[in-house]
């Protein structure tokens, strides 16, 4: 095995002055990690944007936990049986995007123009904006902050150690399907109801009813393609790291010396894939398309998201409309009709045309081609 | 011609003949060379056998039947689907008539073999490396996936019909389905686990990746891992190094796919509504 190493006089990191920030800690060695991997932990760069990320990820949990907190203590309830749930929600829609609560008597009473409102102390208390889908505004803006500092921090440690930003870029990725799900989306509809709430089981809750809401996810080609990322990048995963396991004892893993010049470990590694599948990565490509496919996993997925009530309203109408799938007829479905179409149940009729009677039989399809074709 | 651009300067010297799974087999010998890039070898050969085979009964049964059933949809083979037995057949391997079951049963045995066969096929080449046999343990957990859900879980179940209809959109509906089915697969923490995994693992590859590539494209010709290392270390304060990644990346991987064979498992057989299953959690506390 060939292993390339410049000497240390080759290296030419930008001076620790020109990146803001200061090292903090020492190396220390913890035996615990020998049979995970490198037993070094820290020191750590400690840097304004690594520090925002922090600071702001501590409001956001701040403000997602105090309301939670509150109805809890409030209520008698247990912070350990109810963490599932522990969370803020986003205001109801007709709270507009500012999550103001606008009852109508009051403002007829105190002659306040619909849209206006200062903040007042009685806000802040259990009732108030703050506690009806304030909180949840702050969290996703203190969330996002959080997320660009941290974006941040990836590009300036990047460029410190002379390394091209491709974290920066995949974090971008991670970013945009955030973005999608929890800012694009939501103003498009205007609506944060739209937008999972901050808890784990709301979010879950979420997922469920975001797909029935747009008439089923899974008829999505977007959706489909970032699971085939999701999935595809596990894949890859998995293959990656067990050709390089299976290597390891030939020196496969010192992939930036592989890449030089390769050694018999990834010459096997080459050739496994050759032999099994006709086609072989080397080194260096394995990782670009690692790369690309992660990215193309979430991509894809903010993709399918924007699309979602704004260019789309019903994927279920718009695969039966591609010819991706038929409307199942009552025959085909059996007694499970109601299982297999709870999720399309649309209301009533509309007209269809003698041709396409057949298929408009189930419970779930009525008024499913209303333009008679 | 990706792959096909002749071999790789190194090749010959690691094309050791005779390095068999089983060397009973009286084709080995006869099976036991390259063509083009593949190792063809018996178990590629059964293997291709049972992908064809399978393929094309796929192709026959979804495209003579389907488009009959749904005129409309037409020549789309993305509609196309083949139905497992209707769920009055139980186990049995003879359901009314070949439309009914009866394409589903046989495509599904030899998907099964061409899979099977494809787990030994990786075995022989990683004996003919003499390399480790991570790759075909990867394999195998994913092959466990299709495993649980068309054999195991039917088997458990008593009946071929709860294995998914094969087809693009059908097997799609199939997930949709059983997740209705168990109230909220949502709340099944199997699956909970899983997709995180899932996630965590395309973090990893997306991490990993891109950690190489931004130390080998840099416009210095410097390619050292301490850049790398000390680059997590100082994002994060910590580095798994290049060995550990591989290590978890490996892990993590399977323990995806092992997870979501346990949360399929356990649906309809140990588990019927996931929503209500949590009352396990709450009954904990005193009222």
């Amino acid at each position: 095995m060939a292993v390339i190493r410049q000497p240390e006089s080759a290296l030419i990191p930008i001076p620790a002055s020109t990146t803001p920030g200061f090292q903090f800690g020492r190396p220390r060695y913890l035996r615990i990690l020998e049979e995970l991997g490198d037993t070094q932990v820290g020191p750590i760069w400690v840097g304004p944007w690594g520090f925002a990320a922090v600071v702001f990820f501590a409001i956001g949990l701040g403000f997602n936990l105090i309301p939670g907190l509150t109805y809890a203590i409030q209520r008698g309830g247990n912070f350990i049986r109810d963490f599932n749930s522990l969370g803020v929600e986003p205001p109801p829609q007709s709270a507009g995007l500012l999550g103001i609560q606008t009852n109508l008597h009051q403002v007829a009473d105190t002659n306040v123009p619909i849209g206006s409102h200062m903040l007042s102390a009685s806000d802040l208390t259990a009732g108030g904006w703050l506690f009806n889908g304030g909180a949840y505004i702050l969290v996703t803006l203190f969330v996002s902050l959080s997320i660009l500092s941290w974006m941040a921090n990836t590009y300036v440690m990047a460029r410190k150690g002379r390394l091209h930003p491709y974290l920066f870029w995949g974090l971008a990725s991670a970013a945009f399907l955030y973005f999608a799900i929890y800012v694009i989306h939501p103003l498009t509809v205007r609506s944060w109801a739209d937008a999972p709430p901050w808890s784990l089981q709301g979010h879950l809750d979420w997922a469920n009813s975001y797909s029935v809401k747009y008439g089923n996810f899974y008829y999505n080609p977007f959706h489909m393609l970032s699971i085939i990322g999701l999935l595809g990048a596990t894949m890859l995963l998995g293959m990656h790291g067990a050709t390089i396991m299976a290597t390891s004892k030939e020196g496969s893993h010192h992939e930036e010396d592989e890449i030089n010049e390769a050694g018999s470990g990834t010459h096997k590694s080459q050739l496994f894939w050759r032999w099994t599948m006709g086609f072989n990565a080397n080194a260096r490509t394995i990782h670009t398309w690692s790369f690309y496919f992660a990215t193309f996993a979430v991509i894809s997925g903010g993709l399918g998201v924007l699309f979602s009530g704004t260019l789309v309203g019903n994927w279920y109408y718009w695969a039966v409309e591609h010819s991706l799938t038929a409307c199942p007829t009552l025959a085909e479905v059996g007694g499970r009709a109601h299982a297999i179409l709870a999720p399309y149940q649309f209301g009533a009729a509309a007209g269809h045309s003698a041709a396409s009677y057949e298929y408009a039989q189930g419970p779930g399809c009525s008024g499913l081609y209303p333009n008679g074709h | 011609m990706l792959g096909f651009t002749g071999a790789l300067p190194f090749e010959g010297k690691y094309q050791v003949h005779r390095r068999y799974l089983l060397p009973v087999n009286p084709l080995s010998d006869a099976l036991d060379f390259w063509l083009g890039p593949f190792y063809v070898g018996v178990w590629g050969a059964l293997s291709i056998l049972f992908s064809f085979v399978g393929a094309f009964t796929w192709i026959y049964a979804g495209a003579l039947w389907y488009p009959s059933r749904a005129h409309h949809i037409g020549l789309n083979p993305i509609a196309w689907y083949v139905p497992p037995p209707g769920p009055d057949s139980g186990l049995s391997l003879a359901p009314p008539t070949m439309y009914q079951g009866g394409f589903w049963l046989l495509i599904v045995l030899f998907a099964t073999l061409a899979f099977l066969f494809w787990l030994a096929r990786e075995v022989e080449i990683c004996k003919i490396l003499q390399m480790g046999y991570h790759v075909p343990v990867t394999y195998a957990t994913a092959f466990s996936a299709w495993f649980v859900l068309q054999i195991i879980r039917p088997l458990i179940l008593g009946r071929w019909n709860e294995g998914f209809a094969l087809g693009i959109t059908a097997h799609l509906d199939w997930v949709s389905n059983v997740g209705y089915r168990y109230l909220n697969f949502y709340y099944n923490p199997f699956h909970a686990l899983a997709i995180a995994l899932f996630f965590f693992s395309t973090m990893l590859l997306a991490m990993h990746g891109s950690a190489i590539l931004s130390a080998v494209s840099r416009k210095r010709s410097v390619r050292d891992v301490d850049t790398i290392n000390v680059f997590w270390r100082d994002l994060i304060g910590y580095s798994i190094g290049e060995i550990g990644i591989h290590k978890i990346a490996f892990y993590f991987a399977i323990a995806a796919v092992l997870l979501s064979d346990l949360c399929i498992l356990f649906s309809g057989w140990l588990v019927q509504d996931w929503v209500s299953w949590w009352s396990f959690w709450v009954n904990l506390f005193p009222h």
